[in-house]
């Protein structure tokens, strides 16, 4: 075809495909789009390949998402063309080069595929992709004879081969499935190829078609299922226009961009995103319900369900959660027939209900153990757990958009449960000492109240602790629970986030922050609750939020508490000096007495304390050693869940900042930092961090350079800031997720020796290195550093002094205005 | 224009022609080459004998892209080519003048 043939068949494809985008932009209606897209390639097509069909030799079909009329503005576009052989097979060749090279410089995305009418007869099911692309064969340029005979060759293929086709299906689904962990709770969602998505509602078509699943309980109705697939499909054609491609990967940045071009445009740009993701979970949920619900018709096990068969008809919610109750004990989820009974009852049920009945049944139901998360979650898809907690309704499927919770809120609350539910069944993976606390608890069913419970304030935006409980006092009350019962699931919702804020933010050596945090439990059975309440909780913010570190600091908490309200456990007073005069008496032989006595001057007693005897005399080694060529002394050690670091060095200024900055470097997760001095001036600077990319697992010499550049830096030898620029610099660090303003917090510690600053800020490669440049330049003392990073946002919490005593009012407002400046250009200097 | 070059892992580069796929990239030029970086090579045992193996087999990938999409590339064939140990590779990006297709005679357009 001459080529100014093909630039104008090329421009009318392009001119088209605009004006059924601008279409679409203004009516939404996304199967117009698709549909009339997928026309437009079809006359297209037929321009090119008309002048090639003299002959008659071959017919071309459209398959796959092009086969069903279903293009999205980036989809590939595939072709099958079939081939006579009846001695016309040279002839047939040559035309067909010509053509897909035509067709090539249209510009499409096309995929082909060339075939016999001979080969037909011989499809594999091993070629399934192929196959199953057939299942959305439509005739585009063919004879009627060839069409029929393509026909009746695939349909024979799948007459013959349904039930592997569907099991195929199955297979692939549950595969696909498994690459997205099984849920389909995605922060950035794929919109194909996640549960919930397209292919998922495309599987369960085949799976519809193929395996004829008539008279299944389908968990919704028909008209909601195609709506939801409307959904999806809006979304999807948004993503590829706004992002001119095949993208189909719903990123933070489109989802701001996708949810105001859908209509959700009501509030801030944050608002309007939780409001489109809402509807999208929604949506996605029914279409995974959907898939699954076949794929189980294909693969179901009738062994796991419950099958009661005299049962006629439920006629009080009191029967129906008995019912769930039995399923439960049995392990078994409810077969077709009673999901469909349970529905059917709702209307009447929720007008006959009798909540303080129920309260028995609920006790027993709430207990920890096996199979409680499958079965509430049943409820919840059929209505029960709304009609029961119908604070509940006001989280479903609610959006927090803060980068950290991956799950909506009511999924995140029935995870919780389930996390409990593990730590009941033990096994592999399970904490042990979580497990005992859980063992010691008699009356864990409060926790699963709790837990239900803890988050429905969060339907609204701010503080939710509270609001969760003043709406769970409703429900509780609604029950009958007894006062006691009822004022310690309050407690616990009321106070959900203590724990890990005491974790995160406080100084678990100090004895005021475990005395505060003991009289705020007030007794020991409370305490086991809130344990594990924190452990379900964080647990279900996304995989991997609960890590090693966190359990530790949890577990340390626990314990100290627990001493604290039964021993009354470290309250007679220890000094400084009956510590060091121990330490002397039990002297090392190789060690000087005099130099160690001169050396132990001036410590804090948190570290004589805190310290175990070798690791001092370690230090005094290390110090001892600094009067040699270099004045610093490192030494790094690996341990369970992190790395020890340790530096000791004369006074220096910046000390803090430099060895952050090159932690940094290396990509290594600071966890915290500490530093002590004692009179002579021999500062001892500690920090601990995970090496999360394996940085030094990986490469053994890395391990060597970090030491030598970390004394390098100390020495001001190396200039830690150009060090860091390659990283701020470089796309690979740069942050996904939308940035928001830093804050500056101060506030006294208990004891009144220091202040605590608490920074929120974007993390960011280098943050703890800038913010703590600032502080060594207003010369404050780091006493202890603990960092903690929830999504996109950092928690630093520095414990500051400035002269040995606190900060005064006005070196508070320059220093929160030289970390403000320092982060602002951080930002600036990134855009 | 631009032309991204990027020297990385003979191993790495099947997956990463699929996550370039991924953002229709399609279009490359893969060559066997050989070389060193910081690694500086390792020393390798030939019949009993040590023998210094200073420059390492690997793979060089050419692709030309528009500009805007300069970042995801490299984004793109860092996260795929990363694997943590020295020797990971190299990425260079350079601008292009001008494109033509022999065939067509075309001139692109971007």
């Amino acid at each position: 075809m001459p080529p100014n043939q093909l630039l104008t068949i090329r421009n009318n494809y392009q001119r088209s495909k605009q004006e059924l985008s601008q279409r679409f932009l203004q009516d939404l209606r996304a199967t117009d789009f698709l549909e009339e897209h997928s026309d437009v390639v079809d006359r297209l097509i037929c321009d090119v390949v008309s002048p090639y069909r003299e002959k008659r030799t071959f017919g071309l079909f459209a398959i796959g998402g092009y086969g069903r009329r279903e293009l999205y503005p980036g989809s590939d576009i595939d072709i099958l063309l079939v081939y006579r052989t009846d001695g016309t097979q040279s002839a047939a060749e040559g035309i067909l080069r010509n053509l897909i090279q035509d067709l090539w410089d249209t510009h499409l995305d096309l995929g082909h595929q060339v075939w016999s009418l001979e080969e037909l007869k011989e499809l594999d099911l091993n070629a399934w992709e192929f196959c199953l692309s057939l299942l959305d064969l439509r005739p585009i340029l063919a004879s009627d004879t060839m069409v029929e005979q393509v026909k009746e060759e695939t349909s024979a293929f799948f007459r013959k081969n349904s039930r592997e086709l569907a099991n195929r299906i199955v297979e692939l689904t549950l595969t696909r499935h498994r690459t997205f962990d099984g849920t389909i709770y995605q922060l950035e969602p794929d919109l194909k190829e996640a549960p919930g998505g397209l292919r998922d509602y495309l599987a369960a078509t085949w799976l519809r078609n193929l395996y004829r699943a008539e008279g299944r309980y389908l968990p919704y109705e028909e008209s909601k299922i195609e709506e939801a697939h409307h959904f999806i499909q809006q979304a999807r054609i948004a993503v590829h226009l706004l992002s001119n491609r095949k993208q189909n990967r719903l990123t933070h940045a489109l989802q701001e961009k996708v949810a105001p071009l859908l209509g959700y445009a009501s509030g801030t740009a944050s608002s309007d995103v939780e409001s489109l993701m809402k509807e999208y979970f929604l949506n996605a949920r029914i279409i995974n319900g959907f898939c699954m619900s076949l794929v189980n018709a294909v693969w179901g096990d009738t062994d796991s369900q419950l099958v009661l068969e005299d049962l006629r008809e439920l006629s009080s919610a009191e029967e129906v959660v008995q019912l769930f109750l039995h399923a439960l004990e049995e392990g078994k989820s409810l077969s077709d027939f009673l999901r469909n009974a349970v529905v059917d009852s709702l209307p009447s049920l929720s007008a006959t209900i009798k909540y303080p009945a129920l309260k028995e049944s609920l006790i027993q139901l709430f207990k920890p153990r096996q199979g409680l998360y499958r079965t509430l979650s049943e409820m919840y898809e059929l209505g029960i757990l709304e009609l029961l907690f119908p604070e509940f309704a006001s989280i479903k499927a609610r959006v927090i958009r803060d980068f950290y919770h991956r799950y909506t809120v009511d999924e995140h609350s029935l995870l919780t449960i389930r996390n409990i539910e593990e730590l009941e069944a033990g096994g592999k993976g399970i904490d042990g000492r979580f497990q005992v606390i859980l063992r010691e608890c008699d009356d864990a069913y409060l926790l699963t109240f709790a837990l239900l419970l803890h988050d429905v304030g969060k339907s609204r935006e701010g503080k939710h602790s509270e609001r969760s409980a003043r709406m769970a006092a409703r429900a509780l009350k609604r029950f009958r629970l007894d006062k006691g019962e009822t004022d310690t699931i309050l407690f616990l919702i009321r106070n959900h986030l203590a724990m890990s804020s005491v974790i995160q933010r406080r100084d678990l050596e100090e004895e005021s922050v475990i005395k505060r945090f003991a009289d705020l439990v007030g007794d020991t059975k409370k305490l086991r609750l809130l344990t594990l309440l924190t452990y379900a909780d964080v647990k279900a913010v996304a995989p991997g939020t609960l890590n090693d570190w966190k359990k530790d600091l949890l577990w340390q908490l626990y314990v100290l508490t627990y001493r604290k309200l039964t021993l009354e456990f470290g309250d007679e007073s220890i000094s400084e000096q009956d510590i060091s005069e121990k330490l002397l008496s039990e002297l090392d032989p190789g060690l000087e007495r005099d130099s160690f006595e001169q050396f132990l001057a001036g410590f804090p007693l948190r570290y004589l304390q805190n310290t175990p005897r070798e690791e001092i005399y370690e230090h005094f080694r290390m110090a001892s050693r600094l009067k040699g060529s270099r004045p610093v002394q490192t030494r790094l050690l690996k341990r369970r869940t992190h790395y020890d670091l340790c530096v000791v060095t004369p006074d220096r200024s910046r000390l803090f900042a430099a060895i952050a900055g090159l932690l940094s470097y290396f990509e290594m997760n600071i966890l915290r930092g500490y530093g002590f001095s004692n009179q002579q001036g021999t500062i001892l600077d500690f920090f601990q961090f995970a090496d999360v990319r394996g940085v030094f697992r990986l490469n053994n010499s890395e391990k060597q350079r970090f030491l030598n550049l970390l004394e390098q830096a100390v020495l001001g030898e190396v200039d830690v800031d150009l060090l860091l620029q390659g990283k701020e610099k470089s796309i690979v660090f740069q942050r996904n997720t939308p940035g928001f303003e830093p804050s500056v917090y101060f506030e006294d510690d208990p004891a009144g020796r220091y202040t605590i600053v608490e920074i929120i800020a974007p993390d960011g490669i280098g943050l703890l290195y800038r913010i703590s440049r600032e502080i060594s330049r207003k010369q404050c003392d780091i006493k202890l550093v603990l960092i903690s990073t929830e999504g996109g946002r950092a928690v630093d919490v520095f414990y500051l002094s400035h002269d040995g005593v606190k900060l005064s009012a006005e070196l508070r407002t320059e220093l929160r205005a030289e970390i403000l400046q320092a982060l602002a250009q951080e930002q600036a200097e990134l855009i | 224009m631009k032309l991204i070059m990027a020297i990385v892992r003979p191993s790495k580069v099947e997956e990463i022609k699929d996550s370039l796929a991924r953002l229709n990239i399609s279009g490359m030029t893969i060559t066997e080459v050989r070389g060193h970086g910081r690694q500086r090579g390792h020393t390798a045992i030939y019949r009993g004998k040590e023998y210094s193996v200073s420059l390492l087999p690997k793979m060089k990938i050419e692709i030309v892209i528009p500009d805007d999409m300069v970042d995801e590339t490299i984004r793109t064939i860092i996260e795929t080519a990363r694997t943590g140990e020295i020797g990971d590779g190299r990425v260079f990006v350079l601008p292009v003048e001008q494109g033509y297709n022999i065939r067509t005679g075309e001139r692109d357009v971007l």
